[in-house]
């Protein structure tokens, strides 16, 4: 691990990567967090239409998780406390990528259950590959953190 | 300081900056759980009832053919006025009928029992969980 | 509102929405004698880069959403045209048909249409039932016609001679009483009642209550 950190701080092109990917995750995750912020009650019901949790945790993870991805994009944003900021973003990616492949798996629809699709469905691995390009680069970041 | 104290802390803000949303937010949501519908019942209160379930399928025919709960009438809004004399056939004043379909965020089994209820079928509930639970109970 | 993003749960893709849509929800009352709801749903691609359209994918079967193409140049309009069937559909109901693009697709769009399909004609109840050995007392069925549908009752026939009606007019062509008998109770008996209209002029819609004896 600390060879890679060494071989980061020796190589300029490996540092700017980072930060410029730092800055970039950061970016996704703040405005992601906005704009669920900016509504808390519609997306609470988009939770709860999934059914997959009680009202009330329903409700909380309304208000938490954008707050989580808010506090995690200042983190990375300002590059404090990265390894815990990190570990969230890995964390929450996890998350998501699990609840993507539970729908894909199901393929159901909301209101009656069938299975009709009414244009061809291309765009499900997208979201997945994207996710895992994602993680990729969170892996990167890890890798080559300040250890200070 | 470590990664989890890291972690920690993180989480503690968010769960401040929470706190402060779910309470003077103008758009927060209601923490109070939204009332269950009376009619709605889960698979542990029917086993009750036994022998006396009548089980109606709410969902499109093709679902209906790819597997349903054995004994089950199907009866779906596509095919209303053909399936509904085929239930009355079977349905008696001593039966509990029971309305599923796929899983609980499908909305057809309680547009179905409504429709029933406002039919004539008085004893009209729905699955929570439909055909999923079900399967989950019976593997 | 115009979060486009609110599928996407747990993460963390912003409303980089280059799709801007004219309105994201529909309220649409059918009419008597629909056989279906349509909706339509226009947008305009108001990024700078092309946007293709990979999902669009409804909520229900009863729904299908069309869409001309897939592909949208910055500047270019498009739509989607919603088919809500009503089969035996009444009352108040609530579809989705969501959107994915490629270029933004963990923010796909939740289009809505709210649709208020009014039943022509309400009977309360439609099914009538007795038990063997019951006694045979009349059971009533109103036929009420809604408000704002051009139909008229004609006549209330039952399809078994053993089960008789007796109907009496509250409003002629539009509320009508039906007292349901059985001739007795000690067999099974079945029988549908046949409610004649007059509409639509070219096909007259038959509507059906329903009588047992079980």
């Amino acid at each position: 691990m600390s060879t890679v950190n060494r071989t980061v701080a020796a190589r300029p092109v490996l540092r700017i990567s980072h930060y410029a990917l730092r800055f970039l995750i950061a970016a996704l995750f703040l405005f992601a967090a906005v704009a669920k912020l900016l509504d808390p009650a519609a997306f609470a019901q988009q939770i709860a239409n999934y059914q997959l949790t009680p009202w009330p945790v329903t409700a909380g993870l309304a208000v938490l998780l954008p707050s989580l991805e808010l506090s995690v994009g200042i983190c990375l944003l300002f590059g404090r406390w990265e390894s815990g900021a990190l570990a969230w973003t890995a964390i929450l990616l996890a998350i998501f990528s699990g609840a993507l492949v539970a729908a894909i798996a199901r393929g159901l629809s909301i209101d009656c259950g069938c299975f009709g699709r009414s244009v061809e469905n291309t765009g499900t691995i997208w979201p997945l590959i994207r996710n895992l390009a994602l993680l990729v680069v969170t892996g990167f970041l890890w890798l080559s953190r300040d250890r200070r | 300081m470590t990664t989890f104290r890291q972690a920690g802390l993180i989480l503690l803000i968010a769960v401040g900056l929470a706190g402060v949303t779910a309470a003077v937010h103008p758009k927060r949501p209601a923490f109070v759980a939204p009332p269950t519908d009376p009619n709605q019942l889960n698979l542990a209160q029917v086993q009750h009832w036994a022998g006396t379930v009548l089980w109606v399928d709410a969902r499109p025919d093709a679902e209906f053919a790819s597997g349903h709960i054995p004994e089950a009438v199907s009866l779906n809004f596509e095919n209303w006025p053909e399936q509904f004399p085929k239930f009355l056939d079977l349905y008696g004043p001593d039966r509990q009928v029971v309305v599923y379909c796929s899983a609980t965020s499908c909305q057809l089994s309680r547009e179905i029992a409504e429709k029933l209820r406002t039919s004539g079928i008085t004893n009209a509930y729905f699955l929570e969980g439909g055909w999923e639970a079900w399967k989950q109970a019976h593997p | 509102m115009r979060l486009s993003l609110l599928l996407s749960l747990f993460l963390a893709v912003p409303a980089f929405a280059q799709l801007k849509w004219e309105t994201t929800e529909q309220s649409v009352k059918a009419k008597p004698g629909d056989h279906e709801i349509v909706a339509t749903y226009r947008f305009t691609n108001t990024g700078t880069t092309p946007i293709t359209i990979d999902n669009v994918h409804t909520s229900c079967g009863c729904t299908t959403a069309a869409l001309a193409k897939n592909d949208y140049a910055p500047g270019e309009s498009g739509q989607i045209v919603a088919r809500m069937d009503i089969a035996s559909r009444t009352g108040h109901q609530e579809k989705s048909i969501i959107v994915t693009t490629k270029e933004n697709a963990k923010s796909p769009t939740v289009l809505r249409l709210l649709a208020d399909i009014p039943e022509p004609i309400v009977m309360k109840p439609s099914f009538v039932m007795w038990t063997i050995g019951e006694s045979p007392t009349p059971k009533t069925i109103d036929i009420k016609v809604t408000d704002g549908f051009p139909i008229k009752l004609l006549k209330v026939e039952a399809d078994n001679p053993d089960i008789q009606l007796e109907v009496s007019e509250v409003r002629p062509g539009v509320e009508l009483q039906v007292k349901v008998t059985p001739k007795d109770t000690k067999r099974p008996e079945s029988a549908t009642l046949l409610v004649r209209t007059d509409y639509p002029t070219d096909n007259p819609q038959t509507y059906y209550a329903y009588a047992r004896v079980r």
